[in-house]
């Protein structure tokens, strides 16, 4: 019993200093923006930088405010998000779609190959003006470009986590005589389901990346919009800050994926890292 | 710690390093580093070369492919450097970044430009009428008037002269922008949405007018007669303009040799202009060369035009501070050519 009490008290141990020892990083981790920060506030105020071209730290704050105070920050936000949250779910549904097919099945993957090798080096934004072409400058065309974006990470990570079953599980399984479905649903999603998040991790990125390319060319909201037309009105400082908020916003959605995975892929350690 | 020291200076050096990298995007206060001459004490200082940026379809080209600008400036052993754009804001992009000397194109990029410290200022004009701006509709579309864009998609370029052009046709309709879906277009852009159908009208300024009504794109629905002279300056950069005024004399010179050559042969003019926006010259004659205007004074219309403009960019806080729009143009140089 005391044997017991005590191996509980040094996990919990451990796992206090692990946290301690997390949180010991922040300081030194914010020291380098700090001092980026400071070095170009002092060189904007100097006139070594033109304001024209990058806006003191302070010009780009004072744009913020402004933005959220008028709500064109969080409206045009949303916007884009929405339309990410389109795009993504069905670049996601079809990639892990396709992906299982072409990992479990070799068939598949040869039938497609040529396709899949030809359609996938094309760049998003050369696509864009195809996309804009069969279906307009509305939501549709912008949708179907981040889910063309998202669909190709997704679908090559679902296919080498699929295909990165361990044989040993698939043997033990044939041992135990059990039908295909069950060891897909038991052994082979489940083993797969680590590169899958890795994919829609990646995936999701990559979405947040097209929506503000989508935005650029024929829009009139969204962050890519805020952006385009504040670059043409000469107001570097509200472009700067919609610029930044895109890097906030997809450090805001790959952190929470993170989280969800973690909690999903608990027995996984590799997650944990 | 002391890694972490070390990484810092490190990080720093680093920054500064890159920063002197990109030259050409971090420029020093003064301007003191030129990369336009080497010769910047002698008062008769010459540049080796006159950077001429325009819109495409105007008079520059004719200019160009006349070679009025190299007749002026290459017996002093001076270049020209050509760049064309589609629309303004590029060129006051282009200014900022020292790229360009003088350019001719639409007052509101300019002003907005001038206004927020990008250095230009407008020595001549090169266009300005009230036929120049137009609301075009699709080909087969029901718009009769401004009035019937409510609820309807209409595609501008943000930045340019369209911009103001929409808000004054939706005011004299009794319209609000939020009453219109508007889309943010490049004039290119809006010519493919229109034809496609994906909007359903377009504010649009030449050549892009004329373009559109040739490639039977769409129909103009009316002008800006009555709402605003379009004003469209002749642009140099403060640098240039301080260093060798002499030159600014004679690019109005070369300027206006070209405007009254451009009068003189309306024909091979319009052949020019339908080479470069690859449509007929009929169209062009008609559309562009006959319209245009015959000199580059800074009229009272023009100045007018300009005070017009800043009023809608200051009241709509697309600039922020107050500026002295008198500040913006100034014609002593137009005078020291007997220009005006």
């Amino acid at each position: 019993m005391a044997e017991a009490k005590s191996i509980y008290g040094n996990q919990l141990r451990s796992k206090q200093i692990k946290i301690l020892t997390k949180l010991s990083h922040y300081p030194a981790a914010l020291i380098v923006p700090i001092v980026i920060l400071i070095f170009w506030e002092i060189m904007s105020r100097n006139g070594y930088v033109k304001a024209l071209i990058l806006p003191a730290p302070s010009g780009i704050l004072d744009a913020y405010i402004e933005l959220i105070k008028s709500g064109r920050l969080f409206d045009n936000l949303l916007i884009s998000i929405f339309r990410v949250a389109q795009g993504y779910v069905v670049g996601a549904v079809l990639g892990v779609a396709v992906g299982i097919l072409i990992g479990l099945f070799k068939r598949v993957e040869i039938a497609f190959s040529i396709v899949l090798g030809f359609l996938r080096p094309i760049p998003i934004i050369a696509w864009m003006p195809v996309l804009i072409l069969w279906m307009g400058i509305d939501e549709g065309s912008k949708v179907a470009v981040i889910a063309i974006g998202s669909f190709w990470p997704i679908l090559i990570n679902v296919v080498s986590g699929i295909r990165s079953v361990d044989d040993k599980y698939l043997e033990v399984a044939y041992i135990f005589e059990k039908n295909k479905i069950q060891i897909l649903l038991k052994i082979v999603l489940p083993s797969a389901l680590p590169s899958i998040f890795t994919g829609l991790r990646v995936g999701i990125g990559i979405a947040w990346m097209c929506v503000v390319g989508a935005e650029l060319i024929a829009s009139a909201s969204g962050i890519g919009y805020l952006i385009m037309s504040s670059r043409e009105m000469l107001q570097p400082d509200i472009m700067f800050a919609g610029v930044f908020s895109i890097g906030l916003i997809g450090l805001l959605i790959d952190s929470s994926l993170r989280i969800i995975e973690k909690r999903l892929l608990k027995w996984n350690s590799n997650a944990n890292s | 710690m002391k890694r972490i020291i070390s990484l810092v200076l490190v990080t720093i050096l680093g920054i500064v390093l890159f920063s002197g990298c990109g030259t050409n995007e971090i420029v020093a206060k003064d301007s003191k580093v030129s990369r336009q001459t080497k010769e910047t004490s002698n008062s008769a200082a010459k540049p080796e070369v006159i950077r001429i940026g325009s819109i495409i379809g105007t008079i520059s080209t004719i200019a160009k492919e006349q070679g009025f600008f190299e007749e002026e400036f290459n017996k002093d052993g001076i270049k020209v450097e050509y760049q064309s754009f589609t629309s303004g804001p590029p060129i006051t992009e282009a200014f900022i970044s020292n790229k360009l000397d003088i350019a001719t194109y639409g007052d509101q990029p300019a002003i907005v430009a001038a206004a927020n410290g990008a250095g230009v200022k407008a020595v001549g004009s090169f266009t300005g009428g009230y036929d120049k701006l137009a609301l075009v509709a699709q080909i087969d579309s029901d718009i009769k008037s401004p009035k019937d864009l409510k609820g309807k998609k209409v595609g501008i370029t943000v930045g340019t002269v369209v911009q103001h052009m929409l808000y004054l046709y939706l005011d004299s309709a009794g319209l609000k922008p939020e009453d219109v879906s508007i889309v943010n277009l490049q004039p290119n852009d809006l010519i493919t949405a229109l034809a496609a159908k994906n909007i359903d009208a377009a504010v649009t300024v030449e050549p892009f007018t004329t373009v559109i009504l040739a490639k039977k794109a769409g129909k103009q629905i009316s002008d800006s007669t009555g709402l605003k002279y379009m004003a469209g300056p002749i642009v140099a950069s403060n640098d240039f303009i301080t260093k060798y005024p002499e030159i600014i004399n004679r690019l109005l010179k070369a300027y206006d040799k070209a405007k009254k050559w451009e009068e003189q042969n309306k024909d091979k003019a319009s052949e020019i202009l339908a080479k470069e926006l690859n449509i007929p010259k009929e169209v062009v004659l008609a559309g562009i060369i006959s319209k245009d205007t015959d000199n580059v004074k800074i009229t009272e219309d023009v100045s007018k035009a300009f005070e017009q403009t800043y009023q809608f960019l200051r009241s709509s806080n697309f600039i922020k501070k107050d500026y002295d729009i008198k500040s913006f143009y100034d014609v002593q140089f137009l005078k020291a050519a007997g220009l005006q």
